[in-house]
Parts: C-alpha cells; structure tokens; sequence
C-alpha cells in the first residue's frame, strides 16, 4: 500500500484539478478505470490540468478531446467517441486543432504528413509527462519508426549526428507543413544548411556557383558510404563537372592507386582545393588556400 | 563547460517560481560506466567513448507546479549523459508567457588519436628545432576534434491574439579540423588548423491569430565571428620555401525580415503567404588591401547579397473526396559584391540566381479503397555567373507524379507512385565555349543536364497475423541525361526496405527491420593534352561508381514482470563501394580503347549492440544496467602509406571493437506536501 501511495497522490491529484473545472464526476468516472493515465504523467502536462488557460476549450478534460463516449461507460470494449489510433488517420486532429492552430498548424491540415493519414497521436503522446516526439533524444526513434531508411543511414561511414539527439530531424523539417515548397524550416537547402554551419554561408569574392545553389548537388543531409556526406567519392565527385583545366581529366585506376598519385589517395582532390566552399583569397580563384 | 554564469541565470530564472511553490517533485540520477578500446570512431558523438576508462553520469531535475495555478510551472535540470552535458532551466505558464534558458556541450571527434610533424606555436604550424626531413621526423600528438557548446535563451509572452516569442542562441565551437594545404606532391597534405568560431543569432517572431487570420511577423538575425582567421605554416619539404598563410574564412553576418501569414475561408479553403528579405553580407581584414599591378589599392574585400523570397499558396478541400493544393514561389538571390580585380588576371567570382516554381497537387478518394494523389510542378532556374565575364545558364523542368492506393487484397495494402522530371536548359556561349569538345574545360553539372529523371515506388503492408505486420518499400530511380560527351552519363539507384513488427504479447513486441540500397552512376572524362600533339591526345573514357548499403537491425522490449524491462537494439551495417572504368578509346598511356581496369574497393562494416536491462526497485527508485558495443572495420586505399600517413596525421582506416557498460540510479522524490 506504501508503495502505491505516489500513484494515488497524482490520481488524486488529477482528479482534483479536473473536477474543479469540468463537469463535476465526468472524468472521475474515467479515471477509475485509466490508473495508469494518470500514473503516466498526464497530470504533469496542460492536458491533464482542467481549464484552457488561452480560453480556446473550457476545459481540456478526458471528455473535452474524447468525447462523452457513454457507450465505453457502460461497456469499456466499446471503443470511446473518440479515438487518436494511427490507423485512424485525420480522424481525430479536429479534435486536437481545436486547440493547437497557432504558427505552423495553421497548414498542418494540407502538409504532407496530414495527406500520408499521419495524424497528431501517430507521434505525439499526450497521456505521458514528457512527449519524446518533443525531447531531443526522443525524436529520433519516433520519426524513424516510419522514416526507417533515415534509421539505417545512421550506420554509414559519414553521418550527421541524428540518433544521439545533437541534430534533430525538426531542426531541418517542418513536420506540421507550411507554405514552403521543400518541407524545410527555411526558405532553402542552404539555408536551413547555414543554421549550423553558417562558416559556409558567405557571400564570398570567389564563389563556387554549385555550392552556392544548393548544398545537396554534392551532400546527402542524412548519411553516406562516402566521407563528409558526400555524393559519390572524390576526385569521382569533382570529375562530374571539371574536365581539365591545369589538372588532364586522369582516369584514376590501379595504376595510379600504386603510384600514390596525391589526387587520389588522402583528400583527394581536398588535398589542395581546400576553399571549395569559396573564399576571399586570391587563391581561392580555384579554391585553393 | 564555462560554468558558472549559465547556472546563475537559470536559477534566477526557476527561483521566482520556488518561491510561491506547494508542488515540487524531482528525480536524481547517478551512475558510471567504464569503455573498453575506446577511440575517436566509437566516440564520434559521444564524449565518454572516446577514451578507454571510467567515467561517471549524473542528473538532477526539479519541477515546480502552483498549487493554485496548476499551468504556472517551472523546471531544472542539469545533465551528464552518454550524449551531452546540458543545463536546462524554464519558468512558464501554459498559454501565457514562457522563459527558458537551456545549455549543452558535445564534442565531436574526428576517427581518432592523430599525430602531425608540426609544433603549434601561437597558432602557427612550425616545424621543430632539429627537424630533417620527413623521414624519421619526430610526430607529435594532436587533437583532432570540436567541441560546440550551445546556449539558447526562449521567450514568450501571449497577449490575447499576439504571440511574442524571441529565441536567442550562442554556439562557440573550439578545437582543430583537418585542412587541405598541399601544392604539389610531396608537401603537407594535411594540417591541424584551429578551430575557433562564434555564431550568435536572435529569432524573433511576433505572431497574431484572431479568427480566420493567422499572421507571423519574423525577424531573424545571426552573425558569425572566426577568431582564427589564418594559419600559418612552414613547409616541411622544402625547408628553405618561406611559411606559408592557410586562408580559413572570414566572418558574416545575415539579417532577414519575413511576413508570412493565412487567411482562412472555411476550416479546409485557407491562402497563405510568405515574403522574406534577407541580406547577408561579410567583412573581411584577410590579405587587405591587396595591390595589383597597375590599380589603387583595394579599400574593401567585402561582399554582400540580397535574397528576396517570395511565396503564395491556395489550399482546398471541396470535400470530403476531393483536395487541392495551388503554390508558387519564388527566390532570388542577388550579389551586389563589386566584380573587383584582385590580381592581374584575377577577378571575383560571383554567382546570382533566380528560380520560381508553380506546383498544382491534388488527392482524391475514389470508392471501393482506391486513393489517387498527384500533381504537376513547373521550375525555372537562371544562373549568372559574374567574373572576367558574365554569363547565365538556364534550366526549365517539369515535374510530374502520381500515386495510388489500390483497395486492399485480403491483409494487403499497397499503392504505386511513379514521378518524372524533365529538364531542358538554355546554356550560355561562355559556358558552351567552355564544353568546346576540342579544348573543355567543365563538363555540364547535373543541374544544368538536359534529361529525363524517372522514380517507381511500390509501398505495401502485410498483416500476417494478429500483432504480426511486414511492412515493404521498394524505389527505383533513374536519371537519363542527354549527354553524349563529358560528365555524368547516367545515374540510377535501387531501395528495398522491410519491416517487420511484431507485439507478440502485450509484454514483448519485436521489429526487425532490413535495408538494402544501390547506387550507380557513370561518366565521362578526358585524358586531356592541351598541346594535342600525342599520337592518341584526348582520348575518352567511361568511369563507373557503384555504391551499396546494406543494414539489419532487430529491436526488442520485453517486460519480463512488473517493474523488469529488458530492450535490446542490434544493428549491422555494411557499405562498400567499387569503382570500374573503360578507355573508349586507345590512350597515350598505353591503354588500348575498350580495356577495362577497377580500383579496390572501399568498405565500412559496423554493428552495433545496445541492450539495457531496467528494473523498478520501488516506483520511485529504478536501476538500470546498460551494454554498449561496436564492431567496426573499415578498409580504404586512400590512407595507410606511411609517407603519406606522416603528413595526414598518421589516418589508417578505422577498426576497432569498442565495449561500454552503464550503470545508473534514478530516484524520484515524492511530491512535497
């Protein structure tokens, strides 16, 4: 009995933020049945506090978001009015966009998640204290438990540093839509780029124009089998666009892997073009230091 | 961690909310844990993995609830994991204002231990008294990493309609990074160059949503400082060749102000917009003035551009079948940087662009379980380079989709999707001058490639069984280029992806999931001789990448009794990429047309383990027992011979078995009376 005394606190806890503002005993009656609701921290957050402060609902209760569901009262297998299950797709965002319509959910109902049957509980947990969707290391494991491709980019040779929670899939992507074209949080790929590496935003006096027009004509975002995200390996990378120039377009094959050839083995190409992101010195006409 | 003034401003901030407090709950978190081989490859992210030995874990979190406003609540919380230190502090109330402070330190290495001929002395590379030569040179350890330390300050503050948020953030990172600084063979491949930069930026953001009208005013505002502007360095070939100067960037600075906003018509019928003027711009002291032969001297190396964004979009869903989307937007980046000569053959190099898009997409669900989505984008892209001279290159491309969902077939869903793109571009003389298959220069980068992209996918989910689902994704993508001479040739990829998940018991659910990926591509070189006087000058050839990624990986949690939870997360991943090529035609190097050659392969392999054992001792006190392990092996011809390894840091191609063993106590306070 000691050890449940915590649980009976917040239970008690609960229901007396929630009688005190909802219809008196409606909740109550629910939360006989949902201990675990309750143990799990929902009193912790504003969904389990009783009355809208913003005055958007009169009170977020269990009721407010699921309905009065007298039919699950009287016979707990029949499913509540209202339900938040994945395979319920936008059934139950109404309920949720009740509330929650400021800054980008104002385009959540036509972004890409809206329109793939993603709805608001397929990431967010609204029974719990915390919401991993929301907590730097969570977010990770939620998003991949569709975006499984990003999941296995983690064990490539080069990667950005997703599943230890440092970048964060929402520091790149919009997840509630908006107006932009990409689904980024930026106006651009280079853009969003520059949040972090802003060393590369320039403008410089020697510009590289590839690198200036998107980052991703020569990185993947996520990961790659190739060093520093790059696209394909280099000087194969390089060799896409430069032909010549002071260097002959060398085919670079076993000879010149035996032969140590310096545009081959270490950096590559880097080995000398170390300013490919531009710069200002003179040098930097070919990207050098 | 700079430690004490962070600390100070969060407690001033958490302290008010003390004050007034009748709830206050709380957890405390200790632990350690001990690495086996640690190194720089199994710590890349992780600090405590870095190194083998022990090392300790800890956290403290308060949270405060009034009593009598139960949405007033305030938090603290000061963290040492595996991942981070941190410090996060907040003090807010649900629906009215917000201010929260939050701090974090990472450091990220680069494989691991690296050693360099050079000594560091206030910031320059020199060599060492007695140094001879590279051969038998003494090499010094280095440290070859950034740590970043991240400060971020959060308000709000709701007034009925209005929302006023500012974010204000601080990153410092510190350390050293490996740059590029030969010039030939045989001098320095690689240096140590220092790592020393701020980057602050504020984000300010006044929002009002009454009605039908949701309008955000944006200001955003960032600034980047380098500290370590240049490296010099001596040359550790050529003793007598006087130090060189590394160049290692200047500092910026950009400013945007943004407008964006909706207005609804009807809860599914809402236009929405977004304007945006950005400036960036950066001032540089490096090398300045510059003198060139015959002109005044240069005043100013600074450079500055102007983006300008431009979005409209309609929105509607007539009804419950039927949905549309309209959208334009356009951009234009605008570089006002004075074209200045900097040498007597030198001039700047600058880039501007435009680009504008129309995308019109729809969805509509048809009876019977069939849903189609598609939709149709048109982009036009004009690039000007500006330089000795000006030029500008154009691309047009049109972008087609469509997916449908077929009604299920028993326990399976499934639908197709294919998209196209095709690309025309409008070169400029300049640049076909510069494809001049006599003499070229560049090759046509992929985005200016005329071509057809094309990409099938195939999505299915599978119940097997109750609990038991297999979920499968395949794509293919194919990139055809109108290019019959230099450059990329072509460029396909193949995705298969499957998941299998299975909760069998309420107790113990399983995913497993497998991944396999292929890319290839191929292009065109030129041995070139600009003097074309060898019996077989400029002969073609035809070089071959092909890239592969394979990876498994098995999740499962198990609550072995009430209060005992067992999880367990295994991945392995294998990548490998090989490398072919043809002579298309007979060579001067002897190659005949029509012989093929390839380099080595180049492969990572990695598994990793993390399994954690969980028990509830009471319901506040929970121990839990964690095992990290990586096997890696990574085999790469590019580094490992040893001349070469004395200049680059002494890399070899990673490999290790790196094991951790975590052990941490959680304790929650009960809520104060």
């Amino acid at each position: 009995m000691i050890r449940r005394l915590p649980a009976l606190a917040l239970l008690w806890l609960a229901l007396g933020a929630m009688a005190a503002l909802a219809e008196p005993g409606a909740d109550a009656a629910c939360l006989m049945c949902h201990k675990g609701v309750a143990e799990g921290g929902i009193s912790h957050s504003a969904h389990g506090l009783g009355a809208d402060p913003a005055g958007m609902s009169p009170a977020v209760t269990c009721t407010a978001c699921h309905g009065p569901s007298p039919a699950h009262v009287a016979s707990p297998r029949t499913p509540p009015d209202f339900t938040f299950a994945r395979a319920e797709g936008n059934g139950g965002d109404g309920t949720c966009l009740a509330c929650h319509q400021q800054g980008a959910m104002a385009h959540w109902a036509f972004g890409e998640h809206a329109a793939a049957g993603v709805s608001c509980a397929s990431c967010h947990a609204i029974h719990t204290a915390t919401d991993p969707v929301r907590e730097r290391g969570g977010q990770f494991g939620v998003c991949t438990d569709c975006h499984q491709r990003e999941k296995a980019d983690q064990l490539k040779f080069s990667r950005h540093p997703m599943a230890e929670g440092h970048v964060q899939c929402s520091d790149c992507h919009a997840p509630h839509g908006g107006s932009a074209l990409n689904g980024l949080t930026q106006p651009t790929v280079n853009d969003t780029c520059y949040q972090c590496h802003a060393e590369k935003r320039g403008p410089f006096l020697f510009e590289h124009e590839p690198v200036q027009d998107d980052c991703t004509h020569c990185h993947l975002p996520h990961a790659s089998v190739n060093d520093q995200l790059l696209k394909a390996r280099e000087p194969f990378l390089c060799q896409q666009c430069h032909i010549a120039a002071r260097h002959p377009g060398t085919l670079y094959d076993s000879a010149r892997q035996v032969q140590r050839d310096i545009n081959i083995v270490g950096q590559s190409c880097s080995n000398c073009h170390s300013q490919v992101h531009g710069g200002n010195h003179p040098a930097s006409s070919t990207f050098r230091r | 961690m700079k430690p004490l003034a962070p600390h100070l401003i969060a407690l001033t901030l958490a302290a008010p909310a003390w004050g007034a407090s009748d709830r206050l709950d709380g957890w405390v978190e200790l632990g350690a844990g001990v690495t086996d081989n640690g190194n720089g490859r199994f710590g890349e992210y992780r600090q405590p993995l870095q190194t083998s030995g022990l090392f300790g874990l800890g956290g403290l979190g308060l949270t405060w609830r009034d009593g009598d406003d139960p949405y007033r609540h305030g938090y603290l919380a000061a963290v040492a994991s595996l991942d981070q230190l941190a410090f996060e502090a907040l003090h807010a109330r649900q629906g009215s204002y917000r201010i929260g402070f939050d701090i974090r330190q990472f450091e990220a290495l680069s494989r691991g231990p690296v050693s360099t001929v050079f000594a560091d002395r206030d910031g320059v590379q020199t060599l060492p008294p007695g140094y001879g030569g590279l051969a038998g040179a003494e090499r010094f350890d280095a440290h070859l990493g950034v740590r970043r330390e991240r400060a971020g300050l959060d308000l709000m503050r709701q007034l009925g309609p209005w929302r006023l948020a500012a974010r204000l953030s601080s990153e410092n990172k510190e350390g050293g990074r490996a740059v590029g600084a030969s010039e030939r063979f045989g001098d320095a491949a690689l240096l140590l160059a220092p790592v020393d930069q701020r980057h602050d930026s504020v984000d300010l953001d006044a929002a009002y949503l009454d009605g039908p009208w949701s309008l955000n005013l944006r200001g955003y505002h960032s600034r980047f400082g380098n500290d370590s502007r240049a490296l010099g360095y001596a040359n550790p070939v050529n003793l007598a060749a006087p130090p060189r100067t590394l160049d290692l960037g200047p500092d910026n600075g950009f400013t945007r102000v943004g407008f964006d906003g909706a207005y609804r018509f009807a809860p599914t019928r809402q236009v929405s917009w977004f304007l945006s003027r950005a400036d960036a711009r950066q001032d540089d002291d490096f090398l300045q003035p510059l003198l060139v032969a015959g002109q005044p001297l240069l005043d100013s190396l600074d450079a500055q551009r102007v983006d300008t964004d431009l979005r409209l979009a309609f929105h509607d869903r007539p009804g419950a079948r039927f949905g549309y989307r309209l959208r334009w937007d356009y951009r234009e980046r605008d570089n006002r940087t004075d074209r200045v000569q900097l040498s007597p053959s030198g001039y700047a190099h600058l880039y501007d662009s435009t680009r504008e898009r129309l995308a019109l997409d729809a969805d509509y669900r048809l009876g019977g379980g069939w849903r189609w989505k598609g939709g149709a984008e048109l982009r036009r892209v004009e690039r000007a380079t500006r330089a000795l001279e000006s030029f500008r290159d154009d691309a047009d491309d049109r972008h087609l989709w469509s997916e449908l969902r077929l009604p299920a077939l028993g326990p399976l869903d499934w639908s197709l999707a294919v998209e196209t793109t095709e690309r025309d571009s409008d070169l400029s003389t300049a640049r076909r001058a510069e494809l001049n298959p006599a003499a070229p220069v560049l090759a046509t980068p992929d985005y200016l490639l005329a071509g057809r992209n094309w990409q099938y996918r195939l999505t299915a989910d599978l119940t097997l069984a109750e609990g038991l689902l297999l979920a499968a994704h395949y794509r293919h993508t194919r990139d055809d280029f109108r290019n019959d001479y230099l450059g990329l040739h072509g460029r396909d990829s193949d995705e298969l992806s499957l998941t299998l998940a299975w909760q069998a018991r309420r107790d113990l659910s399983v995913n497993a999931w497998v991944q396999h990926q292929d890319f290839h591509l191929s292009q065109n070189g030129f041995e070139f001789h600009p003097t074309g006087a060898r019996s077989q000058a400029n002969a073609r050839w035809r070089q071959f990448s092909d890239d592969r990624s394979r990876a498994l990986g098995v999740n499962l949690r198990w609550q072995a009794r009430p209060g005992l939870v067992a999880s367990l997360d295994l991945s392995h991943g294998e990548n490998d990429s090989s490398y072919r090529s043809r002579w298309l035609e007979a060579a001067d190097t002897g190659e005949a047309g029509g012989t093929s050659d390839s380099l080595p392969g180049v492969g990572v392999d990695v598994t990793r383990l993390d399994a954690s054992l969980a028990w509830d001792y009471s319901t506040r006190t929970r121990l839990q027992l964690r095992y990290l392990h990586e096997r890696l092996r990574a085999d790469d011809w590019a580094w490992g011979d040893d001349l070469f390894n004395v200049l680059a840091f002494g890399w070899t191609s990673p490999r290790h078995d790196g094991h951790a063993l975590l052990f941490t106590l959680r304790h929650q306070f009960a809520p104060a009376p």
